[in-house]
């Protein structure tokens, strides 16, 4: 994707035209535009397009988004990661253990603050540890990333279940909580700013640094990438590291929001994670994906979501269930048959 | 002579698989003596028969190098829909007809699934990710989310014939249901299918290697098909043994019985790229991770454990034989990518 680039072009033409996102970007708008009318022809105002709801849904993208960013990394090495579910809850139960232990009610506002910070900084650690753990099964033993990501999304929830006893952890310091409550300026969810951060941090990781040509590289041909001197064991290590830390900054935003931890909480999101990534162009053979595709499938599966909503059926999660398998299902046949037809128009060039 | 088979045996995976469930089964055993009783042998055995079913067909998947997470989508839906259909109808005969309204609706669901990954090229977990998605979304909008407790006479009548019943020592009866015949049945023919037909070789062959399948003449869209078929069918079947095992059709009752299904597959060998694996071993993982969850409950463990135990399990299991797998690589240099430059 990024060797293409052989032609001086603008970066908007590139992003459009050249990594084919354009009609990703055309998805999404039609998504947005199409649900608000329908709401509209079905309930007769335009509170779909109001800033509120907006905000609401800005509110909403950022766990699964995170979650979708993070799996792209394994997928684009050819692997994937099964587990993201797990090491959210892990890293968010430890947190709000650590946290409910240490507070009492007498503690100031301001240590509050910083345990507060202190438990996200140790569930960033949790989450890359058990990401490393990831890492190092399947680059020593060469296991596959299908299977050990699977055990230990088992693993991981059992230890968070183990340390929750089953029962819910409530009662998180304010200070927690406004990871995803608060709002940045007034009007940004503070979880969507996060977001934000963590989809740059990683589009300029995948695109811009070494990191990212050898995780192309490893993703499209591993030998090949042996060969040219990647050390493979190495970046599997670190991009199941990486997954872990997102996953980690997931769940404690999703804890966040919710003012509880739960080990059980989210377990569809493993599975929605995979379906935005793969909506947004990321293939789960490896060598294919990028941040910015990713981004727009995660718009586009909330505003389908949302524009559901508004229609006031009854059991409306089970009717986006539907929405969602059959827009990720299209996607993939209209994938198919553009690329026979590009296929065939080249052979009849060629011939 | 004997001495060669026997050793080659013990280098099974099975074989490892079966000493596991032997050291769980003694070691608890030693802990609680109460465990050493064919109470509990039955119990285990009882809350294996639906899980085997499924086991079956995503082995049948795995072998052919495919993955499929629509096992408790098809399952629910099949076992629901059936139940309601026949619930509605007022019907009064057996339970004969929602088997064949479940088995019915699981090829349906099936053929979806086989025309997505043959015909279309979609991968195997992309297209049944989706199609989970679609079919619960159906099942849940459409159909109906309450759970249906008054189930009609036939089902209620082949939930309660039981082969046997045994009691343990506080007179707690554990009743050995008449679906284990359809779990046996299904295991018997699933081995012919695969020991003896032309249909059997070539899942072998496909999940072996799919270029060399289609160059020896195998129609790989048409296997892929009758696979994703089949396994659909033993979905809907084990959906349908769970209603008349529980008297009751939850469909939210299968939620994540696709992930531990493929545990099992894999905790009995089977290689997730495809081409090996025995049905024994298929049969086996789900016996040990059926024990695990009975254990667990009489050493007095709570049943918060048994994931984590599940996931270790899977885990060592996979490192393990990942591990043999290239070692012995290594020892052939067969692999270009793990020997060393000088090799070449």
């Amino acid at each position: 994707m990024e060797m293409n680039r052989t032609k001086k072009s603008s970066w908007l033409y590139h992003i459009f035209y050249e990594t084919k996102l354009g009609w990703l970007f055309s998805l999404m708008v039609i998504a947005y535009v199409g649900m608000g009318f329908m709401s509209f022809a079905l309930k007769g105002n335009f509170k779909y397009f109001s800033p509120n709801t907006l905000q609401t849904m800005a509110g909403q993208i950022p766990e699964v988004g995170i979650l979708a960013i993070g799996i792209i990394l394994p997928m684009i090495t050819g692997g994937i990661d099964l587990s993201m579910v797990g090491k959210a809850n892990l890293a968010g139960v430890v947190a709000a253990a650590f946290m409910t232990s240490v507070i009492t009610e007498t503690t100031p506002e301001s240590t509050q603050m910083l345990i507060a910070i202190a438990a996200i900084l140790l569930a960033l650690i949790v989450g890359a540890l058990a990401g490393l753990i990831n890492g190092i099964i399947i680059s020593k033993f060469n296991a596959p990333p299908l299977i050990v990501t699977l055990g230990s999304n088992y693993a991981f929830m059992g230890i968070a279940v183990v340390i929750t006893q089953g029962k819910s952890i409530v009662g998180l310091p304010a200070a927690f909580n406004s990871l995803g409550q608060g709002y940045t300026l007034g009007i940004i969810p503070n979880q969507f700013v996060v977001l934000a951060i963590v989809a740059t941090v990683i589009w300029f990781m995948t695109s811009k640094t070494p990191y990212g040509t050898k995780l192309f590289m490893t993703g499209s041909n591993m030998v090949a990438a042996e060969f040219s001197g990647i050390d493979i064991k190495k970046l599997l290590r670190t991009t199941y590291t990486i997954s872990g830390v997102l996953a980690a900054i997931s769940g404690c935003i999703l804890f966040g929001r919710s003012n509880q931890a739960n080990a059980d909480y989210g377990t569809t999101y493993t599975l929605q994670a995979i379906m935005i990534a793969v909506l947004g162009g990321t293939s789960p053979e490896g060598g294919e994906g990028n941040v910015l595709g990713v981004i727009f499938a995660m718009f586009t599966m909330q505003f389908l979501a949302t524009g559901m909503n508004f229609f006031q059926v009854t059991n409306v999660t089970y009717l986006k269930d539907i929405v969602w398998g059959g827009v990720l299902l299209i996607v993939m046949v209209v994938n198919y048959v553009t690329a026979l037809r590009r296929n065939k128009n080249a052979l009849k060039k060629a011939f | 002579m004997i001495g060669k088979k026997l050793s080659r045996i013990a280098k099974t995976n099975e074989f490892f698989v079966l000493l596991v469930i032997l050291v769980v089964f003694f070691t608890v055993s030693a802990i609680s003596p109460v465990f050493l009783s064919a109470y509990s042998l039955v119990s285990v055995i009882k809350t294996a028969i639906e899980p085997i079913i499924y086991a079956v067909g995503a082995y049948l998947v795995i072998l052919s190098g495919g993955i499929d997470l629509t096992v408790a989508g098809i399952g629910a839906f099949s076992m629901f829909t059936a139940t309601k259909i026949v619930f509605s109808m007022n019907y009064e005969g057996s339970a004969l007809l929602p088997y064949l309204l479940a088995i019915g609706f699981g090829a349906a669901l099936g053929m979806i699934n086989g025309l997505l990954i043959s015909r279309l090229k979609i991968q195997p977990m992309i297209a049944t990710l989706g199609m989970n998605s679609i079919i619960n979304g159906v099942m849940l909008f459409f159909i109906g989310s309450r759970e249906i407790s008054q189930v009609p006479i036939g089902i209620q009548t082949a939930g309660k014939t039981y082969v046997m019943t045994v009691y343990n020592a506080n007179g707690v009866a554990a009743p050995l249901s008449t679906t284990i015949y359809i779990t046996i049945a299904v295991v018997f023919v699933v081995y012919l299918l695969l020991r003896y037909t032309m249909l059997g070789a070539n899942i072998f062959a496909i999940g072996g290697n799919v270029e060399s399948a289609m160059r020896a003449g195998i129609d790989v869209k048409k296997t892929q098909f009758i696979v994703y078929v089949l396994a659909g069918m033993l979905y809907g079947l084990g959906g349908m043994v769970h209603t008349i095992t529980y008297v009751n059709s939850n469909p939210m009752d299968l939620l994540g019985q696709e992930m531990i299904t493929i545990a099992a597959v894999i905790i009995g060998g089977a290689r997730i790229t495809g081409g090996h694996g025995t049905l024994t071993g298929t049969v086996l993982g789900v016996l040990l991770i059926q024990l695990i969850d009975n254990c667990l409950n009489t050493v007095g463990i709570p049943s918060f454990w048994q994931r984590l135990v599940v996931g270790l399990v899977l885990l060592i299991g996979t490192s393990l034989t990942s591990y043999q797998a290239l070692k012995e690589k290594r020892r052939l240099h067969v692999d270009i990518s793990s020997a060393p430059i000088s090799m070449q």
